[in-house]
Order: C-alpha cells, then structure tokens, then sequence
C-alpha cells in the first residue's frame, strides 16, 4: 500500500500543487514551445528562450517578442507591444500547466498549456537556438 | 503569454443580467450548418480576436492557432450544443450557439456568461495555413 499511496500522492489533484517558481516555469519551457488554449481551443503559441525572453504568435496579431519574469507567486509577460504585463498563477496539470489570470474572477476556467513540437513561426534568429 | 482576454474581469463585473444568454434559443445544428459551411469566420472576445475557423463541407473545420498555423477537425451536435474535436486532441470543446442580429454567438460549457465570443465577420476565403500542422 506504501507504493499505492506514493503513486495516489504523486497523481493527485493539481490544485493542490503549489504555483510553478521562476526557475521551475524556465527549466520546463526553455527551448520549447506551448499552445495556450482556453474553452479547449488553442488561442497562441508561445516560444521560450534563453533569458527569459518569449516570442507570443496568436491569431489576429504579429509574432510579439516579449519576456517574462516572477511577481511574488506569479510569472508575469510583457511584450514590446503592451503596455501592460499579464500574469498568470501557473501550477502543473496532466497534459502541462494551468494558469489562472491573476485578476480573474474565483472559478474562472483556468487556461491550458501544452507542448507542441511546432514552434511559432516567428521570424528572427532567437528562435530555435 | 498574453491573456485572451484583458477585459475579462470588467466585463464579468458588468454581466449585469447573465441570465440573458440562456434566454436566447440556441441554434440547431442544421441552421449552425447552413449559417457556416464554405466560411470563414472571425470570432472577437471582448476587444480582441480570440480565433478564426473555416467551416468546410461534412461537417469539418480548420481552426487558426497562430498566424499561418492550423488544427484540423470537426464538429457534432450534442444536446443543445456544437462540440469540436481537434486533431490531437480527443477532448471535445462544446458551446452553445445562438444567433444575435444574424450573427453567431458562442459560449463554452466552460464558460461564464459575458465571456462570450461574437463572430464579427464572415467571407468566402479559405483559411492560410501554410504553417506546419500544429500538433499538440
């Protein structure tokens, strides 16, 4: 039962895992490439760099360079074209992450983040390397 | 990543009367088909695009991800919903339709009424996706 109980502990609810660390959310998105998606549909496609710099591509809107950074439990992004930062509360989930908006209401659907192998197609040296 | 939706949290604080989204009759999928089939329809959340779907015949769709990037799929009614499936993806996405001064509106099972999606334009042209198929 030892075994059972570890492997029930490790499985268990993401909501109870605490929110992803800065150095956590780097070492598992660095060099890859995430499809954000909301109401089961994939709304953009992030890529992730070395310094924490981001490129963001979603429909209706150029590829967008941008970085990320921590604010208390939450990873911020902003890009060059906002003015504005948007900041997630991201914690595992069985296909990758989820992420809560900081400022949206409690039981707002928190947003899907996943692996792709296809990264944006983002023009520009830093992606890929 | 940027949010879908900046505007979220006013425009949920200003969903004075929810229950008006359940009030409208939702769509069949016969009038959904008629409504889509051969478009290709931009659909707005708040004050910003949130995807654009081209509505192909049987009933099959390709949904933008990114610019030049799309997943393949297709759709069913389920109850009073639409439900997609996407390659990739068994996990359905279903959302009631209904019809606003002829176009459509959508809000996800998910969803909280006014996080509505609106579709704001339909033409006849097909979705660019020279992009790799994105597989998630």
């Amino acid at each position: 039962m030892r075994a059972l109980a570890a492997l029930l502990s490790a499985t268990g609810p993401a909501l109870a895992d605490p929110p992803l660390t800065g150095a956590e959310f780097d070492a598992l998105t660095l060099g890859r490439s995430m499809t954000w998606s909301e109401f089961g549909m994939v709304y953009g496609v992030e890529h992730y760099l070395p310094n924490r710099k981001v490129r963001w591509a979603a429909t209706g809107r150029d590829c967008t360079p941008g970085h990320w950074y921590e604010d208390g439990p939450a990873i911020c992004f902003k890009y060059e074209t906002d003015r504005d930062p948007d900041c997630w509360i991201i914690t595992r989930s069985a296909r990758g992450f989820s992420a809560s908006y900081t400022t949206s209401p409690p039981g707002t659907e928190p947003v899907a983040v996943a692996e792709t192998p296809d990264p944006p197609a983002c023009p520009g040296p830093e992606v890929g390397t | 990543m940027s949010a879908p939706d900046p505007m979220r949290r006013l425009a949920l604080l200003c969903a004075l009367w929810p229950a008006l989204a359940a009030a409208e009759p939702p769509i069949t999928a016969e009038a959904f088909e008629a409504h889509v089939t051969g478009k290709t329809l931009t659909y707005r959340q708040f004050d910003h695009v949130f995807g654009i779907e081209e509505y192909l015949p049987g009933r099959k769709v390709r949904w933008s991800t990114a610019p030049n990037e799309c997943q393949y799929g297709s759709w069913y009614p389920q109850d009073t919903h639409i439900c997609f499936v996407y390659e990739y993806d068994p996990t359905p996405a279903c959302w009631t339709f209904w019809l606003k001064d002829g176009a459509l509106v959508a809000l996800s099972v998910h969803a909280q009424p006014g996080e509505e999606l609106h579709e704001v334009s339909a033409d006849d042209r097909p979705l660019p996706c020279p992009g790799p198929v994105l597989g998630v």
